[in-house]
C-alpha cells in the first residue's frame, strides 16, 4: 500500500468503521437500532468517552496513561466507602475529583521532572492504585445507597437528555476548544511535534506536560463518578478495559503514536466506535472476553495504518 | 566530589546493599524466614519471575520495553493446558513456545519494520494475548491430566532441587551465556548505547532486536508452562502483572531503562530481592494488594534514585 | 616527506558532482591519494569537504562522476562498502559506544570467537591492546569509554579504524577536541600509518597541522576543486587566498557604531568550555557578523545570550537594566529573539502550518486570559507572510511543504512578530538559495535601519563582510578579536579564526 492510500484509509477509517459496526448490528440485531439502546449506549460509554479525550491530550504531547482503568476502580471505592461513612455525595465527588487530580499531576511530575518514561511511571501508578483499592475494599465492591447521587447521574435528565450525555458534550467542546482557540491548546501541538523547537519560541514545555497530566485526571476523576453511580457501587476491578479502550479510540482517531498531531473530534468518532461495539456484542452475546481480541486487532491495524500514513519505512 | 563519589557508587552498588539490608534484616525480624525451608522456598518461587526478568533485561537492554510478558505468559499457558488436555502430549510443549514466540515475534516486526515505539507494540499484544486467554477459557479453569508435565516443569526434583528451580537456573546460565559471552551479547549492548551509532558500524540490529522479541516471548511460553505445572491448572490471568513485576526487577537491579548498561547479574539480584520481600512480607502477614502498593511506590522511587544518580555521573564527566 | 611517486592512486574520485535540494554540494571535483601520503583537504566551513568524505565513506552516491580504488571503478553503495575495501573513515561525530570498554570498541563486529559460539574475551582485549600498543596509544584495552576524556574517545575512534590496517584513513578534524600531548601522538600515529603505506586523508582548519603533516594539499572552496599541489609549494599566505578567492561586490557604509546606544551588553560570559570570558557590546541600529570556525563556540554564545542556557559566569544588561533571562520566554518578553541554526530540528515545528509557525512565540500577546484570538493570528500570519514574501499555497499548509528558503523565512518571520529590539540569527541563509539570501540580506538591512540590534552569526566570510557593520571572530570560545566591517577582508578574519589558544581542555575535563 502507498502513502497517500494509507493517509485516506487512515483518515476515512472511523467514518467507515462506524458506518460498518452500526449497519452491521442493525441488520445483526432486532434490538439495536432503538432509542433505548442508544440512550443506553451513550450513558454506558460516558466514562470512556471522558478519558478518551485526556488520552487524546496525553497522546499528542508524545505520552501514555496506563493507569486509568486502574485509578478509576480506586477512585470509584473511596467515594463509595465515603458515602457509606456518611459523607454528603457532593462533597465525597468533589473530593475524589481533587484526589484524580493529584494523581495525574504527580504522574506527569515523575514523567516530566524524573525523566522517566512515562508508560514506567504510569505502570507504577496502576500497580499502586490496584493495591490500594484492594487494600480498602478487600476485593468486594462497596455499594452507593445515597440515591440522590445515583438519580443524577443515572435517572435524572435535563432538557431531555441523560446527565452524563451532558457532562460529555461539555467536556468534548472544552477540550475541543481548548485545543483549537487557545494558546495552551496550540503549544500542546508544538510540544508533541517537536519539543526542542516549542522550547527555543518560548514554550514552556515542561509545566505544559504536568498540566496535560492534571487534565487528565480531571476527567479520569470525573468518569470514575460517573462509572461509580452507573454501576452503583465502588469496586476494584470496575472497569477492566477501560484503558484499553481509550487507547483504542485515540489511535482509531488517528493520532500519531510519536506525538504532535491528535484530534478530539476524531477521538470522539474513535470513541465512538468502540462503543458501539460493545454495545453491539453484549447484544449479540458475543463472548465478552473475546472483545480483547477484536479490539486488539482493530488497534493493530490502526497502528500499522498510521506507520504507513506518516511514512515509517516497512 | 564527594559527592558524586557517593552517588556514582549508589548507582553502581546500591541494589547489592539493599539486598544484603532486605535480607539481613529479614533474618533478624522473623525466625520463619530464617528457616532453610523458606529459603529453598523463595528460590522455587522467584521460578516465573526470574526467566520474564531475564528475558525483559534483553529487551530493555536493547533500549525496548516488553509490556505484553504477563499475558503472552498466561496465554501460552492455557492454550498449553488445554492442548495437554487434548491429548497432544508432549507436542503441547512445542505449542506452548510457539504461542509465546508468535506474539514475540509480532512485537519484533511491529517495533523494527512498522517503527511503532514497543511500548505500544507489545500493549497491543498484550490486549490480543489476554483476550486469547479470557476467550480460551471463558473465565473457566482449565483442567489437564500430564504428571510428567508437571514433574518436567515445576514439581519433580533432581539432587533434591525443584525442576522449576532447576528451569531457572538453566535459563539464567543459557541467557548469561549468550549476553556475556558471545557476539550476540556483545552487540546487544551496542544497540542499546547508540542506535545509529551501531547502524554506522555495520551491526545487525533490526535482527537483533526481532531477535530479542522472539526470545522474549518464546521464554514466555516456559513461564507459562511452569506456572501451569506448579498448580496443576490454567487460569487466563495465571501471570497477571507479570511484565511489571519483570520491569521492577530489571530496574531495581539497576539496568538502565533506555538501554545500553546491565546484566543479567544485577537481574538476579533484582528477582531475589523481589522474591525476598514478597516472601517476607507474606510471613510477616502484610496484605497481598499491600505488596503491590509497596512494589509499585519502589519502583518510581528506584527509577528516580537512578536517574539522580546518573545525572551527576553525567555533569561530572 | 614528499613520497607522491608516480604510482596508481589508492582511491581516486573522478568529476563528482552532488546536489541537494536547492544547492548544488560538489560540482565536478577531483581527489585522489597515493599509498603512502598525507593529503590534506582544505576549505572553509560548508566548501564541500564533509559531503566529499561522506561520498567516499559510501554514505552518499554522486550524482555525476565515479570512484576508483587501486584502479578499479566501484560502486559504494553503503558504507560496508567502503570499510570492505579498506577505506576506513573517523567521523568528527564519534560513533564510540559510550557504555562499552575500550577494547569491546575496537573489536566491535569483529569479536574474535572460540568455536564459533564462545566470545573469547582474552582474545578479545589482548587483540585490542595490541592495535593500541601498536599505535602507541597509551590506553587499557579494559577501561570504560565512560572514564576517558574527548580525545581519548576520538584515539579509541582512530584505533578501531586502524584495527585492520587501513589501506585508507580519512580523518575529519580528529583535533579539533584533542589537547596538546593528545596532538602530538596522533601526528606520530599518522606519520607511522604513513610509513607503512597507508594513504591519509587529513581534513582540518588549523593551518599549523597541514603544514607539519601533508605531502600535498588540495583546496575546495564552494564545492569547486581550486588547487592541488605539493605542500612544499604552499605557503600560508597563498594556502588562505586559495581558499577564499572571492571579491565581495558590497559593503555596508562605514557605521560609526559608536555613536548608537549599547542595547545588549555582555560582560564576561562563560559556559563550560565552549563560551570563555566573553564580553562584547551590541548596539542598536547595527549589525554585528560574528565569525569563527566550527566549534569556536558562536551558537553557545547566542544561546546565552537567548536564556536557551544559563551562563556560568558573568553578566548582561539591556538598555542598562540587569538583563538574566531564565527561559526563552523571559528573552521574548524583554524583545531578544534567537533563530538557532538548524532549521528543522530548533527553528521550525515542521509539521505545523505555517500561520501556527509565525505565531508561536506571539501566542501570549495574541491572547487574552489563554483566549486565542484566531483573526489576530490569522492577520499576524498574513501580515508577515506578505511582508518576507513567503511563497506557501496558504498560511494554513504545513510548514514541511515549502521549500527551504521560504521555510527559513518562516522561521525569521516568527521572531520578526515580536517585534524585537535584539534579534540573534544563527546562520540565516544556511541551505537556501541565492535569491532567498538576497532577500534575507536586505531583511537584515531593514531592521538595523529601523534600530533593532541585529547579531549575524555566519559561516560565510562574504556574508559577513558584506551585511556587518562590525564583525566578532570567536576562537576555541573567546573572542579573538572586533574589527570594523570596512577595513577586514576575508584572509584578515581567517587569521583572526586561526587563532590558537593554547589548549586548555585537560584542564576543563
Amino acid at each position: 500500500m502507498n502513502q497517500s492510500a494509507a493517509k485516506l484509509l487512515r483518515d476515512l477509517m472511523p467514518y467507515l468503521g462506524l458506518i460498518l459496526l452500526i449497519g452491521y448490528f442493525s441488520l445483526a440485531s432486532e434490538f439495536f437500532l432503538n432509542a433505548r439502546n442508544f440512550e443506553r449506549l451513550a450513558t454506558d460509554s460516558a466514562t470512556l468517552m471522558l478519558v478518551a479525550f485526556g488520552m487524546t491530550l496525553v497522546i499528542l504531547i508524545g505520552e501514555i496513561d496506563l493507569s486509568v482503568s486502574a485509578v478509576v476502580g480506586l477512585l470509584s471505592v473511596i467515594l463509595a466507602q465515603m458515602m457509606v461513612a456518611g459523607m454528603a455525595w457532593p462533597i465525597a465527588m468533589m473530593l475524589v475529583i481533587v484526589i484524580s487530580v493529584a494523581i495525574g499531576t504527580l504522574n506527569g511530575a515523575i514523567t516530566v521532572y524524573g525523566q522517566i518514561p512515562s508508560f514506567i511511571v504510569t505502570l507504577g501508578m496502576l500497580a499502586i492504585a490496584t493495591g490500594l483499592a484492594f487494600v480498602f475494599t478487600g476485593a468486594i465492591s462497596v455499594a452507593i445507597l445515597q440515591y440522590d447521587f445515583l438519580d443524577l447521574f443515572y435517572s435524572d435528565q435535563i432538557f431531555g437528555l441523560p446527565i452524563p450525555l451532558i457532562i460529555v458534550a461539555l467536556a468534548f467542546i472544552a477540550c475541543l476548544l481548548t485545543l483549537n482557540r487557545t494558546r495552551f491548546g496550540r503549544e500542546l501541538f508544538a510540544v508533541g511535534a517537536n519539543m526542542e523547537a516549542a522550547r527555543l519560541s518560548g514554550v514552556p514545555v515542561k509545566q505544559r506536560k504536568v498540566a496535560v497530566f492534571a487534565i487528565m485526571g480531571l476527567l479520569v476523576g470525573l468518569g470514575a463518578v460517573l462509572s461509580a453511580a452507573r454501576l452503583g457501587n465502588g469496586a476494584p476491578g470496575s472497569s477492566p478495559t477501560l484503558t484499553l479502550d481509550a487507547i483504542a479510540a485515540v489511535i482509531i482517531g488517528g493520532a500519531s503514536l510519536f506525538g504532535g498531531w491528535a484530534s478530539v473530534l476524531r477521538t470522539l468518532l474513535g470513541a465512538l466506535l468502540i462503543a458501539v461495539l460493545n454495545n453491539g456484542m453484549v447484544l449479540m452475546n458475543v463472548n465478552i472476553d473475546a472483545q480483547y481480541i477484536v479490539k486488539g486487532v482493530i488497534i493493530l491495524f490502526a497502528v500499522v495504518l498510521e506507520r504507513l500514513a506518516s511514512g515509517a519505512r516497512t | 566530589m564527594m559527592g558524586s563519589f557517593t552517588r556514582a557508587q549508589l548507582a553502581n552498588y546500591g541494589i547489592f546493599v539493599a539486598f544484603a539490608l532486605v535480607v539481613v534484616g529479614m533474618m533478624i525480624a522473623s525466625p520463619a524466614f530464617r528457616a532453610p525451608e523458606n529459603l529453598i522456598a523463595i528460590g522455587r518461587q522467584v521460578a516465573v519471575l526470574g526467566i520474564a526478568s531475564f528475558a525483559m533485561t534483553f529487551v530493555i537492554l536493547a533500549g525496548e520495553i516488553d509490556l505484553s510478558v504477563g499475558a503472552v505468559a498466561s496465554a501460552s499457558g492455557v492454550v498449553t493446558a488445554m492442548a495437554l488436555a487434548a491429548g497432544y502430549g508432549p507436542w503441547a510443549i512445542v505449542v506452548g513456545v510457539g504461542v509465546g514466540a508468535g506474539f514475540g515475534l509480532m512485537n519484533g516486526l511491529l517495533t523494527v519494520y512498522a517503527a511503532v515505539p514497543s511500548f505500544i507494540a507489545t500493549l497491543v499484544s498484550f490486549f490480543i494475548a489476554q483476550g486469547v486467554a479470557l476467550t480460551l477459557t471463558g473465565g473457566r479453569t482449565i483442567l489437564f491430566d500430564a504428571d510428567w508435565f508437571r514433574e518436567l516443569f515445576a514439581t519433580g526434583s533432581v539432587f533434591g532441587l525443584r525442576s522449576a528451580f532447576l528451569w531457572l537456573l538453566f535459563v539464567f546460565l543459557a541467557l548469561w551465556w549468550l549476553l556475556a559471552r558471545t557476539r550476540f551479547g556483545a552487540h546487544v549492548y551496542a544497540i542499546g548505547g547508540s542506535q545509529p551509532s551501531s547502524r554506522m558500524l555495520g551491526l545487525a540490529v533490526d535482527r537483533i532486536k526481532i531477535l530479542i522479541f522472539t526470545m522474549a516471548g518464546a521464554l514466555m511460553g516456559l513461564v507459562g508452562m511452569i506456572l501451569i505445572s506448579r498448580i496443576g491448572n490454567a487460569r487466563s490471568d495465571g501471570a497477571i502483572g507479570l511484565e511489571f513485576d519483570a520491569i521492577a526487577a530489571v530496574v531495581i537491579g539497576g539496568t538502565a531503562l533506555g538501554g545500553g548498561t546491565g546484566s543479567l547479574v544485577r537481574s538476579l539480584i533484582g528477582v531475589m530481592l523481589i522474591g525476598v520481600l514478597n516472601n517476607g512480607l507474606a510471613i510477616l502477614n502484610v496484605d497481598f494488594n499491600a505488596q503491590q502498593v509497596i512494589k509499585g511506590v519502589l519502583v518510581i522511587v528506584v527509577v528516580l534514585l537512578d536517574r539522580w544518580a546518573r545525572d551527576l555521573k553525567g555533569a561530572a564527566t | 616527506m614528499t613520497s607522491s611517486n608516480h604510482t596508481l592512486p589508492r582511491l581516486s574520485l573522478h568529476g563528482i558532482t552532488k546536489r541537494f535540494p536547492g544547492v548544488t554540494a560538489l560540482d565536478d571535483v577531483n581527489f585522489d591519494v597515493r599509498a603512502g601520503e598525507v593529503h590534506a583537504f582544505m576549505g572553509e566551513n560548508g566548501a564541500g569537504k564533509s559531503t566529499l568524505m561522506k561520498i567516499g565513506a559510501g554514505i552518499h552516491r554522486p550524482d555525476e562522476g565515479y570512484i576508483e580504488v587501486e584502479g578499479q571503478r566501484l560502486a559504494l553503495s553503503k558504507p560496508s562498502d567502503a570499510t570492505d575495501l579498506g577505506i576506513h573513515t573517523v567521523f568528527q561525530e564519534l560513533t564510540v559506544l559510550p557504555n562499552l570498554d575500550v577494547g569491546q570498541n575496537i573489536m566491535i563486529g569483529q569479536e574474535p570467537m572460540r568455536g564459533g559460539v564462545w566470545l573469547d574475551r582474552g582474545a578479545l582485549y589482548s587483540n585490542a591492546q595490541a592495535v593500541l600498543d601498536r599505535l602507541d596509544i597509551k590506553l587499557n584495552a579494559r577501561t570504560p569509554i565512560s572514564a576517558l576524556s574527548a580525545g581519548q574517545r576520538q584515539m579509541v575512534e582512530i584505533a578501531r579504524a586502524c584495527g585492520e590496517t587501513p589501506k585508507i584513513l580519512v580523518l575529519d578534524e580528529p583535533t579539533s577536541s584533542l589537547g596538546r600531548q593528545e596532538e602530538e601522538l596522533l601526528f606520530d600515529l599518522v606519520d607511522r600509518l604513513r610509513t607503512d603505506g597507508a594513504g591519509i586523508v587529513y581534513i582540518t582548519h588549523r593551518m599549523s597541522e597541514v603544514f607539519r603533516l601533508a605531502d600535498r594539499i588540495t583546496v575546495l572552496r564552494d564545492g569547486k576543486h581550486v588547487v592541488t599541489g605539493d605542500a612544499n609549494d604552499f605557503t600560508r599566505e597563498k594556502l588562505i587566498s586559495a581558499m577564499v578567492g572571492r571579491a565581495v561586490d558590497e559593503r555596508r557604509s562605514g557605521l560609526v557604531v559608536s555613536d548608537l546606544p549599547v542595547a545588549l551588553r555582555v560582560d564576561g560570559l562563560s559556559r563550560d568550555a565552549a563560551v570563555r570570558d566573553v564580553s562584547l557590546d551590541l548596539h542598536a541600529g547595527e549589525v554585528l557578523g560574528v565569525a569563527g570556525l566550527m566549534g569556536a563556540g558562536r551558537t553557545e554564545l547566542a544561546r546565552l545570550m537567548a536564556g536557551v542556557d544559563r551562563p556560568d559566569a558573568g553578566a548582561m544588561t539591556l538598555f542598562g537594566e540587569n538583563y538574566s533571562p531564565a527561559s526563552v520566554s523571559d528573552a521574548i518578553k524583554t524583545g531578544v529573539a534567537y533563530l538557532p541554526e538548524d532549521r528543522k530540528t530548533q527553528g521550525l515545528v515542521l509539521s505545523l502550518s505555517v500561520a501556527d509557525n509565525i505565531a508561536l512565540p506571539s501566542l501570549g500577546s495574541l491572547s487574552r486570559s489563554g483566549w486565542l484570538s484566531m483573526t489576530k493570528l490569522k492577520a499576524l500570519a498574513q501580515e508577515w507572510s506578505g511582508k518576507l514574501g513567503i511563497r506557501a499555497a496558504s498560511p494554513d499548509v504545513a510548514a514541511d511543504t515549502l521549500s527551504g528558503g521560504n521555510q527559513q523565512k518562516v522561521a525569521i518571520a516568527k521572531w520578526l512578530a515580536i517585534a524585537p529590539k535584539v534579534i540573534l540569527l544563527d546562520e540565516p541563509t544556511r541551505g537556501v538559495d541565492v535569491g532567498a539570501k538576497a532577500e534575507i540580506y536586505a531583511l537584515i538591512r531593514d531592521l538595523a535601519a529601523q534600530g533593532t540590534a541585529v547579531m549575524v552569526i555566519s559561516s560565510e566570510l562574504p556574508e559577513v563582510l558584506q551585511i556587518s557593520d562590525r564583525i566578532a571572530v570567536m576562537a576555541q570560545g573567546r573572542i579573538a578579536g572586533v574589527v570594523s566591517a570596512t577595513n577586514a577582508t576575508e584572509e584578515s578574519l581567517l587569521e583572526l579564526a586561526f587563532t590558537e589558544v593554547t589548549p586548555d581542555h585537560e584542564a576543563a575535563a
